[in-house]
């Protein structure tokens, strides 16, 4: 029971619905500094920070760190040697120090995920904008697009890259081949209901041309969505290119990359060497996590600020 | 700044009106809208005449074609729909014949318009001092930042924002509705239209703040010696603040005239009925339940 002689505590806090008053309607400053908005930011999305500094340590660490061993760097007296202090996450079965392996399989694997994600982004938008019309034109572009993706992708991104003959741009392109149709799906719906908006018919009434309203009016408002299906297509890459070195396609074997390192130790598992798989996987889980959150915190925040 | 303006014109006999300047002359306005169902003809054959300095009332109840009326004005209805009309004309300028490019020219600059819901009608991305350069920029006119700031301050001070700095750094999701509103109102007349046209300017405000509103805009016609085209589906409103009335019913216009004679002595069925389902004070009201 709460004590009646204490007021309830929301009685202190009634908002200020006096319309007429403009000072009152703007109680709170306007315009924050720049580093403490970037600070509040980081209060309010901790997991997306951490996700965010994670992936910016890895690529550092990947290009820059000095590590212990070299990624290709093979010792026939020490394989399969369990996690130790001299070889943090163990070594697989040629001797190769896992950790160092794991580190610089960051460069393939996210900067193949990046271009992968820069073609499907750039394609994507074109398209989308170009299938963003009322017409019967678009309706049928949208009804193929559902035919091509009711195809497991997967497995003809896996045809396209052993057919081109393993080569690596060719993961680019399957993760484009992917993830294109989802940004023009996106960015149409997006575009059709901005359209529809009162904003959009006010800047029509104010004298502003189709082409003006579209750069100006209609692409701004939908990089919120834009930008978290950006990061949402970074993490789905990552899995894409994780899934086609495992299978051994596209990334050669000798390079490191995250997929075929899984491969490469999934026979041990069963003998107990558990490091040489477990380790890769989990930088490839904690890489998925991060560009997740990320997308999180920013459909959060572009939808806060505009709603 | 906004002090009451309480009597805009209250002498209609002033000069007769056929001496008067005629900003807008619509005569026999039809729209059609193709749906998926067939054609609907929300307008027919609707007349209306706008004078310097006049603030004509389009009244009636909702879905009777008061807003596609003024958005076939401004052609502002989508490709599915065709307007067709005996005349539109602004001024000198056809509206009727105007092109697309034309008619962007007159919208804003010649015609300045104020939607319901204002929060709506501000683009929800960028500041609001942005939104002014955007309408400059829409219109071809290099302004500078300094200078485009200037004319922002000068014209939200003009519609009674205490805090104009403040407002034009702001976005529309930190104003109250009021204040979205004089934004609005300000943007419309940035570049001095001749004729503003409202539709349903106060909905979804709070009464105390309608009042204001509509205050402002009377102001801002009289003050210019602007003309305004006011669609509303509230009496009083008409009656305060309108010199003339037109009353719609069913995409057509049943009734139009002076406000007093039509408030007085309603010659239409409906608008009979209209002004005797406004509630008065002291009824006892008469409600089935």
């Amino acid at each position: 029971m709460p004590d009646p002689t204490t007021p309830p505590p929301s009685s202190t806090a009634v908002p200020d619905q006096a319309e007429d008053l403009p000072l009152e309607t703007l109680a709170e400053p306007v315009r924050k500094s720049r580093g403490r908005r970037f600070l509040r930011l980081i209060r309010d999305h901790r997991a997306a920070a951490t996700g965010v500094a994670f992936i910016v340590l890895l690529v550092l660490a990947s290009l820059f760190a000095p590590l212990p061993y070299g990624a290709e760097e093979t010792d026939s007296s020490n394989t399969l040697a369990a996690p130790s202090a001299d070889h943090w996450f163990g070594t697989d079965a040629t001797g190769a120090d896992v950790f160092s392996r794991v580190i610089v399989a960051a460069r393939t694997d996210l900067s193949l995920a990046l271009m992968g994600t820069a073609l499907s982004l750039v394609v994507g938008v074109i398209l989308g904008l170009a299938a963003s019309t009322k017409g019967k034109g678009s309706e049928r572009l949208v009804r193929g697009l559902d035919a091509f993706q009711a195809f497991p992708l997967l497995i003809l991104a896996l045809a396209l890259v052993s057919l081109s003959g393993n080569k690596l741009y060719m993961v680019v392109v399957a993760i484009g081949l992917i993830n294109i149709p989802r940004y023009m799906r996106l960015l149409r719906s997006e575009i059709l209901s901005l359209r529809e908006s009162r904003f959009i018919e006010a800047a029509t009434a104010m004298g502003a041309s189709p082409a003006r309203i579209t750069r100006r009016h209609i692409l701004p408002n939908t990089w919120g969505v834009i930008l978290v299906q950006t990061s949402l297509t970074i993490a789905n890459a990552i899995v894409v290119i994780a899934s086609l070195s495992f299978l051994g396609v596209g990334v050669s074997a000798s390079t490191a990359s995250w997929g075929s390192m899984v491969r490469d130790g999934s026979g041990n598992m069963s003998s107990g060497e558990w490091w040489i798989t477990t380790f890769p996987g989990i930088f490839i889980i904690l890489c998925v996590l991060s560009f997740n959150v990320l997308a999180d915190a920013i459909s959060d925040t572009t939808s806060r600020s505009i709603r | 700044m906004s002090e009451r303006v309480v009597s805009v014109d209250p002498d209609p006999t002033e000069g007769s009106l056929a001496e008067r300047e005629t900003v807008l002359d619509v005569v026999g306005l039809d729209t059609k809208i193709a749906t998926p169902e067939g054609e609907v003809h929300p307008v027919r054959g609707v007349d209306i005449t706008v004078h310097r300095g006049e603030i004509v009332g389009i009244v009636g109840e909702s879905g009777c074609g008061k807003s596609t009326t003024v958005k076939g004005i401004l052609k502002l209805l989508g490709p599915t729909s065709t307007v067709t009309a005996e005349r539109i004309m602004l001024g000198d300028a056809d509206l009727l014949a105007a092109k697309p490019r034309q008619m962007r020219e007159i919208r804003g600059s010649r015609i300045g318009f104020v939607a319901q819901n204002p929060f709506g009608s501000l683009n929800p991305i960028y500041s609001i001092e942005r939104q002014f350069r955007e309408l400059h920029k829409a219109h071809g006119r290099k302004l500078g930042r300094a200078e485009n700031r200037a004319v922002a301050l000068g014209m939200l001070e003009g519609v009674g924002i205490a805090t104009p700095e403040r407002v034009l750094d702001g976005y529309a999701h930190q104003l109250s509705g009021g204040m979205a509103q004089r934004v609005v109102i300000a943007l419309a007349t940035t570049l001095s239209p001749e004729l503003l046209i409202a539709d349903e300017p106060t909905t979804g405000l709070d009464a105390t703040v309608q009042a204001q509103i509509m205050d402002l805009m009377a102001h801002v016609v009289v003050e210019e010696n602007r003309s305004m085209l006011l669609v509303t589906h509230d009496l009083g409103v008409i009656a305060q603040y309108c010199q003339r009335v037109v009353v719609m019913y069913d995409g057509l216009v049943v009734e139009h005239g002076n406000v007093t004679d039509v408030m007085v002595d309603p010659k239409h069925e409906y608008t009979r009925k209209l002004i005797g389902s406004v509630p008065k004070t002291g009824e006892k009201l008469n409600v089935a339940r």
